[in-house]
């Protein structure tokens, strides 16, 4: 499928990983109103290029790391670090 | 806009006395056969004109929804100075890549009235647009192996017989009548317990769709643009003025209508309008063809699988989505390896047949597996988006449903549930049961 | 599991069983059953579930990794002092799994908790003896076999006798140890132990065409 580099494991197939989804700011879940919260939950950006994403290495460290993705190519430019 | 409330609720599907394609040229067997002979060359389906500068409508989106769309508002409302924009060829994107599965027996009150309407519309879309869709109305089983799958089927069966759609649940003897090649033995890792038989499902030709509408808007005085991509939408005062495409070309319009599917974002973002969309790659093969034994629909949604197959002969197969977002229509061998393995589970007979060609298209899919239609906070900007893995059976009844919307400037009953506003309010229409994997 | 004997003039025994069908003979083993079959293949799989097998985790890269002498990714039978005759391997990024001979399961994590403790750093040591299959593929195709049902590259440059990593091998995830037993080419495999029938099935599966063999249970094993 495509290779992700785990920053623990190095390289291996996407499908040993489970995606998480776009990562970005949360609102505070103590002060959000319900809106607020709906729309970090539901909406995303979607672009069809970088994005910044979280990945967990399901069948390998069982680790989570953020990873940058170009999402018509796969490339994976960077990873590593906490999500 | 001036328009003429025709009534879209007609469930016979007539219209408001308007021929279809009364300028067009009309396909009958005599006429092909008379022009077949005559040697002179056939005629194109739809006409290339230069672009207007300016359109009532415009549509950004040349798939069976925004063509479909544009048909109605010619044929229903007298809304034609109408522009499809399509930024490779008609039917390039989901409306060419899907399985062609067509069904009503969804979970909601909501989602079953719509995709019966739909259904009731794909029955005599072929009389109406003048052109052979091939629709099969062959029958649609959807297996349960375990007790809350029949459950799930008993529910939607109830939900389908109250809105008056043709569902029942079967057992397993019956499902083997109908399937003659299903392993129903009991020995299996996931025994068939019964199933969910909906004879009003079937399939139909893809293309056919797409070119019959195209055809049919065409002949209304619609204009069709392929290769041109917008990549600009004007918005003036919280109201779309235009939009600009790849050829440097502005076209002013006051409407303009999404139905770009799996990059609906793009053109939203452009628009200033943000959705709870995200698109993923949905994975389809076919096999080489062999002799015809399988007359139904096959959905499998515990083996994560459909099956049927062609009037050519060949299987076609789905399953669900990538696990991961992307823009990237590639197969993977993973897709080939779990969707060889799982039909396999059904019918072993298959193990020899060869895979042909696999495929993959975007859906933009939402949270609550159903689709975004209607009026945005962008004045004159509408969205027919967040269609996932669902879309192509709903192509008929979202095209009337949006040409309404759109003609009386208020989204008709039938998509009231479906608006952009419902996620920030909380009121999701859940159809996930019905809509994944169920396609 | 554990399963009493009764006999109607004896004491009871308990005997504790590997998730995997052991092939005749059966023979008793320090409160297992095993199988006591021996083959000459060239290929083998032995079922080595009865090892004690010990989980530590801790700190990545802290005193107890030091302690224990394996780091991520790397297996090691001359690390601690304390721990000598088991195999520890860095499985996975603060994660530990320690095999040891078998019913020895007691003493090793008494042995373990004490470096935890000494090495001042908050970790856990569970014995999960009975929660794991492991397996044993001994022979030159081994890689060949291994190589049908996992994507990870074992060539020695890649994965050389004592490396350690876990992926997805017949779609289980499974911890693999390369241990050339004897200078043979071997691997050690581990997964859950509900999996573990399925992981065995799976590679004498895969190792048909390589003339697979069952070899039974040969102490010490680790």
């Amino acid at each position: 499928m495509m290779l992700l580099p785990c920053p623990w494991c190095g390289p291996r197939n996407a499908s040993e990983f489970r995606y998480v989804g776009e990562t970005g700011p949360r609102p505070d879940p103590t002060t959000a109103t319900p809106e607020q919260w709906r729309r970090h939950l539901y909406f995303h950006a979607n672009p069809r290029g970088w994005v910044r994403e979280s990945w967990y290495h399901r069948a390998g460290c069982r680790r989570y790391f953020a990873a940058e993705r170009h999402t018509a190519t796969n490339e994976v430019r960077s990873s590593g670090g906490h999500s | 806009m001036s328009s003429s409330n025709n009534g879209t609720g007609n469930r016979n599907g007539s219209r408001n006395g308007h021929r279809p394609l009364r300028r067009g040229r009309r396909y009958s067997a005599w006429s092909l056969l008379q022009h077949g002979l005559s040697g002179a060359d056939w005629p194109v389906t739809f006409r290339s004109h230069p672009k207007r500068d300016s359109y009532d409508v415009v549509i950004v989106g040349g798939g069976v929804h925004g063509l479909a769309t544009a048909y109605y508002l010619a044929a229903n409302h007298g809304i034609r100075n109408v522009a499809v924009l399509e930024k490779s060829y008609i039917g390039s994107g989901g409306s060419g890549r899907n399985t062609a599965i067509l069904r009503s027996n969804y979970l909601t009150p909501e989602g079953v009235r719509f995709y019966d309407r739909s259904v009731k519309l794909y029955e005599h879309l072929a009389a109406e647009l003048n052109f052979n869709v091939m629709f099969s109305q062959r029958g649609h089983l959807t297996l349960a192996h375990n007790d809350a799958s029949l459950r799930t089927m008993r529910w939607r069966t109830e939900v389908n017989k109250l809105q008056g759609v043709d569902s029942e649940v079967i057992g397993p003897d019956e499902v083997k009548k109908l399937v003659p090649y299903l392993d129903t033995s009991s020995t299996t890792r996931y025994p068939v317990l019964g199933a969910l038989y909906h004879p009003p499902g079937g399939i139909i030709r893809h293309d056919a769709v797409v070119w019959g509408y195209a055809r049919g808007a065409d002949a209304h005085g619609v204009h069709i643009h392929q290769k041109t991509e917008v990549v600009g939408i004007d918005v003036e005062g919280g109201r779309v003025t235009g939009v600009r495409t790849d050829d440097g070309h502005r076209i002013a319009t006051p409407v303009v209508v999404n139905c770009t599917a799996g990059w609906s974002t793009l053109i939203s973002d452009m628009a200033g309008v943000s959705m709870p969309v995200q698109t993923f790659p949905l994975q389809a093969a076919v096999t080489e063809p062999v002799k015809p034994f399988l007359d139904t629909v096959i959905v499998s949604g515990t083996l994560h699988v459909y099956v049927s197959q062609t009037d050519r002969g060949e299987l076609v197969f789905g399953a669900s989505v990538d696990p991961f977002a992307s823009y990237s229509t590639r197969g993977s061998l993973e897709f080939a390896e779990g969707v060889a393995g799982h039909v396999l589970e059904l019918m072993p007979a298959l193990s020899k047949m060869r895979l042909l060609r696999q495929w993959a298209g975007l859906c933009d899919m939402t949270p609550d597996y159903s689709p975004i239609m209607g009026p945005t906070p962008v004045g004159g900007f509408y969205v027919d988006v967040g269609w996932g893995t669902y879309g192509f059976k709903a192509g008929p009844v979202s095209g009337e449903a949006m040409a309404d919307c759109i003609a009386n400037e208020r989204p008709p009953e039938i998509i009231s549930a479906f608006g952009l506003d419902r996620f920030e309010a909380g009121r999701l229409v859940g159809e996930k049961g019905a809509a994944a994997v169920g396609h | 599991m554990s399963d009493a004997d009764r006999s109607a003039d004896g004491p009871t025994v308990t005997i504790a069983r590997s998730p995997i069908a052991a092939p005749e003979p059966l023979v008793p083993h320090r409160g297992w059953e095993v199988s006591g079959r021996r083959s000459a293949a060239a290929l083998t799989i032995t079922d080595l579930t009865p090892l004690a097998k010990v989980a530590v985790r801790a700190p990545m890269d802290g005193a107890v990794q030091r302690a224990l002498g394996a780091p991520f990714g790397r297996a090691a039978r001359d690390g601690a002092p304390a721990l000598d005759g088991t195999l520890v391997v860095g499985s996975g990024p603060g994660e530990w799994l320690v095999l040891a001979p078998v019913g020895t399961a007691g003493e090793v994590r008494e042995q373990l908790a004490g470096i935890v403790t000494e090495a001042g750093e908050f970790g856990t040591v569970v014995d999960l003896t009975h929660g794991r299959a492991l397996l044993r593929l001994r022979g030159e195709a081994s890689a060949d076999l291994l190589a049908k049902v996992c994507a990870v590259d074992l060539s020695d440059a890649v994965t050389p006798d004592g490396a350690a990593f876990r992926s997805s091998v017949a779609n289980l995830v499974t911890d693999v140890v390369r241990d050339d037993a004897g200078g043979v080419r071997s691997y050690l495999l581990h997964c859950e132990r509900s999996s573990g029938q399925y992981l065995a099935a799976a590679l004498l599966d895969a190792g048909a065409e390589f003339g697979i063999d069952v070899d039974g249970f040969r102490d010490p094993g680790i």
